[in-house]
């Protein structure tokens, strides 16, 4: 629904000549064309992904395109227009974005509940927790699955469906629960399918106080939990945190698991940083990417944010938590404060890394579902959706962190994933659009509770209608049936300019090579479909001739009456 | 961490010998078979054995050897080793074990015919380090002697691997030889010591014409056809240097204007350039402009003391090189005023050039785990710090400015001797204005025209001579970062060139292999005064890098080529690819972006971008990007022997075996559909199938290559470094190269069944 049009604006691109076209706001997205007949230059923007917008310039301001808005984006540029003072065109401009953008500050409703597009498949329906627990093979006799949350009584962040060690009752699981920071308890994310050597996550035991608290129910589920893997006689736990923090969170109640209390526990700290350490290090990142390029301190700018540390750093914790899984054969606990930040990035990642379902676009879906959304990544906080408070401390890059893990992988191993990096940044985009369902929210309950299965349309939808738009040609799935060890060390991991550079048409490669790929992948299909149908040609000859040489009496007989 | 990148570790014969014995064994053969003792028993005896001998080639003399050396396991702190015997040659240096159980014949990188993999050829050897007994460490200098008990004998190879050697179980009396000999062999203070010499005496003159089909340029003929190929007329070839009687450094024969002047005059012409090296044509672009390379002229005062105090004279010459500058002007059809490009200001100097790679030299040499962690907190400042990537910018974007002052006119690229840069831009300038240049061939005959013909000096700047008479002992490596350049190129094109990253790898290998007439002299003077023997009276022969098959066999050769070009040049799949309208269309609307974040850029300002990539491909020019932000490092290259780097299964080397198997397939469904219908015209089936030159083309029809590719584990050092299988509790993480084709669907049945 178009709810403003200001035809005289001009557009301030940082790469090229002020433009000048018409801007038109809807209730979803801002359109900018140029006035130019032939091949108008379209700018095309959801309002989820502004983040804050300004007034520049005021009714004194001099000189040309002084004056106008200033739209400061999520996905890493700035949007800037510049109008004339003349006709107050901008203030209308102003307030509908303002509106539009920020629909909850508003007291409306998001884009995604009027949005009703149907493309022929049910994207909600991708997901299903008890499918996926038992492709994984849940053996019955050491884990089950619980429906003990299936109101969000035991834990209000959790999904309603949980797998815990088979001998623990639901009763204990309350105990256990109260001993976790939001009565996030440990229970199962990830199971390997011939060792049984799992990986768990939970929040951060509350240990913290004077004196210290001890929960005996939560070091016997532990114990459980390590009993479970037959082939180990320990258990890893991976506290994603750098020990420091972990020793604060003691302060305030929180705490780690303290090897003595713990028997036959290891514990070990992954020293990745906190969510506020992740936004300063993107907010950096992004002034030495857009506009422009300084080419000369290209490399040390990138390193001087740190953000691919970051990367490296997680990168490399989640691929601890797998090669204990893997190699050592031994069950892994992971968490980290609250359990739904760097937890999710590490559990994820590690399942990437040893399960090869994960790496086809349906599994990666699945895996999206499972360990962001229903363990309660915080999306509608992390990416503050409608909300006009940019400076929220509780807005943090956690997910996009992750993707940029993910994609550091596609690059290391070409061949190994079905999806490309199109179907990351498509899912990027839309965790800040606010046009489909499926990222909006904090977790399963409050998801349930607005019915946003019912009332907004999933993006595995609109995905899953046009794969061949997400497949990586390269992928080969006989081949890389096992486990993979991305290389977590700044020689191998670079920066996604694909992604965070996108808007700078001076980083786009001359020949991408996707596009070659592709054009193997679809010459190959044709030509097979070429091959098939003169087979099939071939074959109805035969049969013909065969037909014809069955019904036709032998020549000599009667030649005439062939 | 480091514990687990270790328990990944790579081969290159990396086990360590007491402990893992049996482990290291038990892959070679079938991991699932037990040895019997009787096989273990066989075995230990032979790992004791000490009548190993290194294989030589014609000419080539042990000249030292030191037995029990340790050679180290790279990035294991020196904890893991294999033992045996150290050798110096008087063309390699080479380690040779007992341990008959580590010459694995079939898990082996590329395959040189030449070297094993313990072989080290002496001009591949860039420094030596001596580490004694204390931990102090110091570089051997070529023309000393070591009187020092050395511990350690580091060696810093120009492929940038490091081979790490330990000397405390080695005699005292052999240690001190053994240095020594190294040193002096490695660092020959004349030429006729390369070994190159006594091989080209030694060599069986065998069919020793030209095996590879690469011209030359040391006849008329070769420099004729490259001008009828241009369709260049307005130049001809003259042979005024014949028996290089004007310039010594440069070709005797190599093209000028037409009907220029007479040799007398030309001669004259000729003592105002820097080693009277006369301008000379380097390329003639469609439009009739030309490419030309020149060297400064002496300033006046110096001309002065040339030619005496006669200023008439000196004016007489004067008018010589005006005329030589108005032929120049005349030959191009447009008769445009040249453009002169000063490349001593344009690219970065040879000294920047030089510190620059000692400085990406301290980044790729390392040999120890810790230092590989400590260096890759600051890896991206550290490379920054290198500028190496500052010059490759410079260097391409010098090139490509020259190109596009091409379309309009002649461009003449000058620096002092004409020897340096302009063989690096005129090159990559020609790269990118003719396609026919980055085929193998036109590659090859490009290096072998603006560089080795035109005197670029490859065995000063290799330091393969150490002449204690001239100061500059320095490594200048303007060859690699030519080849950076142009892979720089590929990346960016990636179906713009024939030949692979391997490939390029693989030539820059060769430069050090000190048998190659190509890559050892410093003009076409030396080379053919070393092919005579003055003794003897008889014509020595070397065999040219270009030969390829006196390195490689033809399934390593396959890794040369790219299997992208492959399609794009083969007609079958080009016109199958025209005839699929869908694919088209369906490309172009696709692919830009989705409309939910489509934004494209038209008109950008004073660039010559190219939003939709394949434009530029249909046009002959070239214009990659040339940012510094846009230049990658060439990790295939440089990294390739930092195990801790390596990606195992993975890396570039996955997607282009990826890219060999599709095209392969795509090739085979064509001729499949070429079969079919002859099939239903005819009724014979009698079509065979012609071979790629790709990988997957070779096969399984012999076992050789079968064996070949179930044995070597892909990782991102291939096929320089595969990956050695250390446990069968790891086997699950190595991906055999043989799995590539297990569901593919190529029909490898190239034989005519017509019979």
């Amino acid at each position: 629904k178009v709810q403003g049009i200001d035809e005289n604006v001009t557009y301030l691109c940082p790469y090229n000549r002020p433009i000048k076209g018409t801007l038109t706001v809807t209730n979803y997205k801002l359109y900018f064309k140029s006035v130019e007949r032939e091949s108008p230059f379209v700018l095309d923007v959801p309002l989820g992904v502004i983040s804050k917008i300004e007034k520049i310039g005021g009714a004194t301001s001099r000189g040309e395109n002084a004056y106008g808005i200033d739209l400061l984006c999520k996905d890493m540029r700035n949007i800037r227009f510049a109008h004339r003072q003349e006709n107050h065109s901008r203030r209308q401009v102003f307030e509908k974005i303002q509106q539009f953008a920020f629909p909850i500050t508003n007291k409306q409703q998001l884009f995604a509940f009027e949005f009703k597009e149907d493309y022929g498949i049910d994207g909600w329906k991708v997901y299903n927790p008890e499918e996926e627990y038992k492709r994984q093979g849940l053996p019955p006799e050491s884990w089950r699955i619980t429906k003990v949350n299936e109101k969000y009584e035991l834990c209000d962040t959790y999904p309603s469906v949980l797998v815990v060690p088979a001998s623990v009752s639901d009763e204990d699981l309350k105990q256990v629960a109260s001993h976790r920071s939001r009565n996030r308890l440990p229970v199962l994310s990830w199971i390997h399918p011939e060792s049984q050597a799992t990986i768990t996550r939970s929040a951060q035991p509350l240990v913290g106080g004077a004196p210290l608290r001890r929960n005996r129910q939560d070091e016997h589920y532990i114990q459980t939990i390590m009993d479970a893997n037959a082939q180990s006689h320990k258990l890893y736990i991976m506290d994603a945190r750098p020990l420091v923090n972990a020793l604060a969170n003691m302060a305030k109640g929180g705490g780690y698991e303290r090897e003595e209390w713990y028997t036959n526990a290891e514990i070990a700290f992954l020293d990745i940083h906190n969510i506020h350490v992740m936004k300063d290090s993107l907010r950096k990142l992004r002034e030495v990417v857009f506009p422009t390029i300084d080419d000369s301190k290209w490399l040390s700018n990138i390193e001087a944010t740190h953000w691919l540390d970051h990367i490296k750093q997680i990168l490399a914790g989640a691929l601890r938590v797998a090669d204990k899984v893997e190699s050592a054969k031994t069950s892994v606990l992971v968490h980290c404060s609250d359990g739904w930040d760097r937890t999710a990035q590490l559990t994820s990642l590690a399942s990437l890394m040893l399960d090869p379902y994960y790496r086809t676009i349906k599994g990666f879906e699945v895996l999206i579902e499972k360990e962001w959304l229903s363990f309660g990544h915080k999306f509608a906080q992390r990416v503050g959706h409608g909300e006009d408070r940019h400076s929220d401390t509780d807005r943090s890059p956690v997910f996009l962190q992750f993707m940029d893990c993910v994609w550091q992988m596609t690059q290391q191993f070409p061949n190994a994933f079905e999806f490309n990096e199109h179907f990351l940044i498509t899912i990027i985009d839309n965790a800040y659009s606010c046009l489909f369902g499926t990222f909006l929210c904090n977790c399963d309950q409050q998801r349930t509770e607005k019915g946003l299965k019912q009332k907004t349309v999933s993006l595995w939808s609109f995905v899953n209608c046009q794969v061949e738009e997400f497949t990586n040609p390269l992928y080969a799935a006989t081949l890389q049936q096992h486990v993979l060890f991305p290389v977590a060390s700044l020689r191998r991991i670079e920066l996604w300019t694909g992604y965070y550079c996108r808007w700078n048409p001076r980083m786009r490669p001359q020949e991408p090579i996707h596009l070659r790929n592709k054009e193997l992948l679809i010459l190959k299909a044709q030509l097979q479909k070429k091959v098939d149908e003169l087979l099939k040609e071939l074959e109805n000859k035969k049969a013909k001739g065969k037909l014809a040489s069955q019904n036709s009496p032998p020549r000599i007989s009667s030649p005439i009456n062939v | 961490m480091a514990s687990f990148r270790r328990s990944l570790f790579s081969r290159n014969s990396s086990y360590n010998v007491d402990v893992r014995m049996k482990t290291f064994k038990s892959y070679v053969d079938n991991p699932d078979e037990d040895e019997n003792d009787e096989e273990i028993k066989k075995r230990a005896s032979s790992f004791f054995q000490n009548d190993l001998n290194p294989h030589l080639l014609p000419g080539e003399k042990t000249v030292t050897e030191a037995d029990s050396v340790l050679c180290f396991v790279p990035f294991t702190e020196k904890k893991q080793g294999i033992s045996g015997k150290l050798f110096i040659t008087n063309f390699k240096l080479t380690f040779l074990t007992g341990d008959r159980s580590s010459y694995d014949q079939q898990n082996r990188r590329q395959r040189n015919k030449l070297i094993d993999d313990g072989d080290i050829p002496l001009t591949n050897i860039e420094s030596i380090y001596q580490v004694v007994s204390g931990g102090k460490r110091k570089k051997l200098l070529p023309n000393t002697t070591v009187s020092t008990l050395t511990k350690y004998l580091e060696i810093h190879c120009k492929d940038f691997r490091t081979h790490v050697f330990g000397f405390k179980f080695t005699p005292k009396d052999q240690i001190k030889k053994i240095t020594n000999a190294v040193i002096h062999y490695a660092f020959p203070s004349k030429s006729w010591l390369l070994y190159a010499y006594e091989y080209a005496k030694n060599l069986q003159p065998t069919g020793n014409g030209t095996v590879s089909n690469t011209p030359l340029y040391s006849n008329a003929d070769d420099w004729e056809r490259e001008l009828n190929r241009c369709g260049c007329t307005k130049w001809n070839v003259c042979d005024v240097n014949r028996g290089y009687c004007v310039s010594q450094s440069m070709p005797e024969r190599f093209v000028l204007p037409m009907n220029l002047m007479s040799y007398d005059e030309l001669m004259k012409a000729a003592s105002q350039f820097n080693e009277n090296r006369l301008p000379a044509w380097c390329y003639t672009h469609t439009n009739g402009a030309s490419l030309v390379r020149m060297a400064e002229m002496y300033a006046e005062s110096e001309l002065a003391d040339y030619v005496g105090n006669s200023l008439s004279s000196e004016m007489y010459i004067r008018t010589y090189c005006n005329r030589l500058k108005t032929a120049i002007q005349l030959a191009d059809v447009n008769k445009g005023y040249p453009v002169e490009m000063d490349l001593t200001k344009l690219c970065p100097s040879l000294k920047d050039v030089q510190a620059s790679y000692e400085r990406l030299k301290e980044l790729i040499f390392i040999d120890s785990g810790k230092d590989f962690a400590v260096q890759d907190i600051s890896w991206f400042s550290s490379l920054e710090g290198t500028k190496w990537l500052t010059c490759v910018s410079q260097c391409l974007k010098v090139a490509c400015d020259a190109a596009k002052h091409l379309e309009n006119h002649t461009v003449i690229i000058k620096e002092p001797d004409s020897r340096h840069y302009c063989c690096l831009i005129s090159s990559l300038v020609q790269i990118l204005l003719d396609r026919h240049f980055r085929t193998r061939l036109g590659f090859q005959s490009l290096i072998q025209r603006e560089w080795v013909a035109m005197g670029y000096p490859f065995q000063r700047e290799g330091c393969l001579v150490q002449d204690s008479s001239k100061s500059n002992t320095e490594y200048i490596p303007l060859f690699l970062l030519f080849l950076d350049c142009v892979w720089q190129l590929t990346q960016q094109y990636p179906s713009g060139f024939a030949f692979s990253e391997t490939y390029l790898v693989t030539l820059w290998d060769s430069v050090h292999m000190g048998i190659f007439e190509t890559f050892l002299f410093d003009c076409c003077h030396q080379r053919s005064r070393y092919h005579i023997d003055a003794r003897w009276q008889q014509r020595l022969f070397l065999p040219s890098t270009w030969d390829w098959n006196v390195q490689f066999s033809d399934d390593d050769q396959s890794f040369f080529n790219n299997p992208l070009y492959v399609m794009k040049t083969n007609p079958d799949v080009n016109e199958a690819l025209n005839k699929a309208k869908y694919l088209q269309s369906s490309l172009r609307s696709k692919i830009p972006t989705q409309e939910l974040y489509s934004y494209e850029l038209q008109n950008l300002e004073g660039s010559n971008l190219c939003i939709d990539g394949t434009k530029s491909l249909k046009g002959y020019r070239l214009t990659p990007l040339t940012g510094a932000a846009c230049m990658k490092l060439w990790t295939q290259c440089y990294l390739r022997w930092q195990t801790p780097a390596q990606i195992i299964g993975g890396g570039n080397p996955s997607q282009y075996l990826q890219q060999c198997v599709m095209v392969e397939e795509i090739l085979c469904l064509l001729h499949k559909i070429e079969a079919l219908k002859k099939n239903s015209a005819k009724s014979a089936n009698s079509l065979a199938r012609t071979r790629s030159d790709l990988v997957f083309s070779m096969a399984l029809d012999t076992p050789r290559t079968t064996e070949l590719l179930a044995n070597t584990y892909l990782s991102s050092s291939f096929p320089f470094s595969s990956v050695q299988r250390l446990s069968r509790e790891e086997k699950s993480v190595f991906t055999p190269i043989s799995l590539f084709l297990e569901h593919s669907t190529i029909d490898y049945d190239y034989s005519n069944d017509d019979d």
